[in-house]
């Protein structure tokens, strides 16, 4: 593949985000094809449609949560013609204070200071960055983190729900990061990403029980690496 | 993308587990084996061939094996003259008496007192080993043929050696015994010789035999008496020692023909093929070397409790659906053109 084809911009996604979109991975066609798979695989298993909130989740930092995610937000709107509403949920609840004050700066970006609504902020700019849903109290957010479920956040929901087809959570790393736990009571089912070789089987699990009353699409093992020759792989996949 | 099932027993798990580890670092697995493969070569190409020499003998007449009771020696029924013989034979060699022997009749005796060789050294290269069902071979090895045909030959001597001495060992008590009793009888003879010879002095000079009293011929026959009793004890124990010191002869003249020399050992001419020895001393090494590297494989594997397959990862979720994929090696390129102002980016 080339250049202009190993990516896909997202023109047809909103995204919800503190941070500039140009800091996120674009989709890969290969995680695509992977997230499609999952997707087939439950509406033919469940016979039953794709749910509309979908928290893609990980238990640690850098396993891929977000590249899976917005490549799901891709598969979505590409496949089924829908709007899809992508949030990035680790730039609206940053788990640290450096983080905080990063995201806080970005928010008093001279671009993004006029607004202040009760709820929520909505900018049409950049063909690259469609939707921009900025929360209100931008010196609270400097000031300490946002608690999960504020009446705001559930209105935030309540709203992209009435709108898109589907919402995809580009959700922190639950080990690393617990308030982001509370807001995925509001998803429908999750999709779990895990790096090969970075994450212990007891983190796994752990996430894994701690999901136990969500639906599961399935799970990505990501960035998947094996030197194994074909032959044997075959042996042990009989 | 691949796609698995969950599912899959732990063993298959782990054994895939295993063999990705290996794959994925073939290298450091192998190193061992080949560093300890090279040591192997090194120690093999520094194996130098020993001169052997080795005499053949025959063990039908051996005294243990048809008196398999001789001081508490059992020979198995199942084994024949030639294995019983070799066994008892290196069972001697296992001790330092028996090795001491050996190197005093090799004339190695002083090298040993000097250090220069050890008893483990000469135990180490000699022995015994059966040669079919009657023959059995007593052989040794040494840098020098000479001192080899000379350890084999007082191999062989000690042996029978001891042999004659537990053969005759029964006899040889019976020597002992009767000798001290007649080493006391002697004594008892010459004390009533004595006695008699005092007795006599005494009497009146001149006297005739007609002319002592009745208690003087008494007492004088008294003495003789105990004289002539001394004597048949010494007598009989002489007769005992003789027919025991006979004995001995016997035992050990059967002994003697118990191991029969066929073949006695020769210098050899020419130094024993290694081959075989840098063979097997390659393979040992390399042997080795593997289990090492095993060894490490199952020890990294067993303490990585880290996600490695998509079947541990769908066992481990309870998910019915794992996709695995690959490492994008462009991803992070691309992401960060993403980053380019709007316009220029594709």
């Amino acid at each position: 593949m080339n250049d202009d084809t190993d990516f896909v911009d997202y023109e047809d996604v909103a995204v919800v985000t503190a941070t500039p979109e140009t800091t996120h991975p674009p989709a890969h066609p290969r995680v695509m094809s992977a997230v499609r798979y999952l997707l087939n695989r439950h509406e033919l298993s469940t016979g039953t449609p794709i749910p509309q909130m979908i928290a893609v989740v990980s238990a640690l930092r850098g396993e891929g949560v977000t590249t899976v995610s917005r490549s799901l937000a891709e598969v979505l709107s590409s496949d089924n013609s829908s709007k899809i509403c992508w949030i990035d949920l680790g730039a609206l609840y940053p788990s640290s204070r450096h983080d905080q004050r990063a995201n806080a700066a970005r928010l008093r970006d001279p671009n993004d200071s006029a607004p202040n609504s009760k709820h929520l902020e909505r900018h049409r700019a950049a063909p690259e960055l469609p939707v921009r849903l900025v929360p209100t109290d931008r010196e609270e957010i400097s000031e300490q983190r946002v608690d999960v479920g504020p009446p705001e956040v559930e209105n935030v929901l309540e709203h992209l729900a009435a709108e898109y087809s589907h919402v995809v959570f580009d959700t922190p790393p639950l080990l690393a990061d617990r308030d982001a736990l509370g807001f995925l009571r509001h998803a429908d089912a999750y999709i779990l990403v895990t790096q090969q070789g970075s994450t212990t089987r007891n983190q796994v699990k752990q996430v894994a029980d701690e999901l136990r009353s969500i639906p599961s699409l399935g799970a990505i093992l990501n960035k998947h690496r094996t030197q194994t020759p074909r032959a044997v792989r075959r042996y042990f996949s009989e | 993308m691949s796609s698995d099932d969950a599912g899959g027993d732990g063993a298959s798990d782990f054994t895939q587990r295993l063999v990705d580890r290996f794959f994925a670092h073939w290298y450091l697995y192998l190193l061992p084996v080949l560093a300890l493969a090279l040591l192997g070569a090194y120690s093999a190409s520094n194996i130098v061939g020993d001169y052997a020499s080795v005499g053949r003998l025959n063990a039908t007449a051996n005294p243990y094996v048809t008196q398999p009771d001789i001081r508490g020696t059992e020979i198995g029924a199942y084994e024949t003259p030639a294995a019983a013989t070799s066994r008892l034979i290196n069972e001697q060699i296992g001790t330092d008496r028996f090795v001491s022997d050996v190197a005093e009749r090799a004339d190695l005796a002083d090298a040993v007192n000097a250090g220069l060789i050890t008893l483990s050294n000469i135990r180490g290269s000699i022995g015994a080993g059966p040669a079919g069902t009657n023959n059995l071979t007593i052989g040794a090895r040494w840098s020098e043929p000479e001192t080899a045909r000379r350890l084999t030959e007082a191999t062989i001597a000690a042996y029978t050696e001891y042999l004659a001495q537990v053969a005759a060992a029964d006899s040889a008590e019976a020597v002992g015994f009767w000798t001290e009793r007649k080493d006391t009888a002697t004594i008892d003879v010459e004390a009533a010789e004595a006695a008699l010879n005092e007795y006599l002095a005494d009497l009146p000079a001149g006297q005739a035999a007609a002319e002592r009293s009745t208690e003087q011929v008494f007492e004088i026959e008294r003495l003789n008496s105990a004289v002539s009793r001394a004597l048949d004890v010494e007598r009989e124990a002489q007769t005992a020692i003789d027919e025991a010191e006979f004995a001995v002869a016997q035992a050990q003249s059967a002994s003697a023909r118990s191991l029969v020399v066929i073949d006695p050992p020769a210098a050899a001419a020419a130094p024993s093929p290694v081959r075989r020895d840098q063979i097997v001393s390659f393979l040992m090494f390399s042997l080795l070397g593997l289990v090492i590297s095993f060894g490490a494989l199952v020890l990294t594997t067993v303490l990585d409790r880290t996600v490695r397959t998509g079947s541990q990862l769908g066992r481990v979720t309870g998910a019915a659906t794992v996709v695995t994929v690959p490492r994008l090696k462009g991803l992070r390129g691309r992401s960060q053109r993403a980053q380019k102002p709007p316009g220029k980016a594709a």
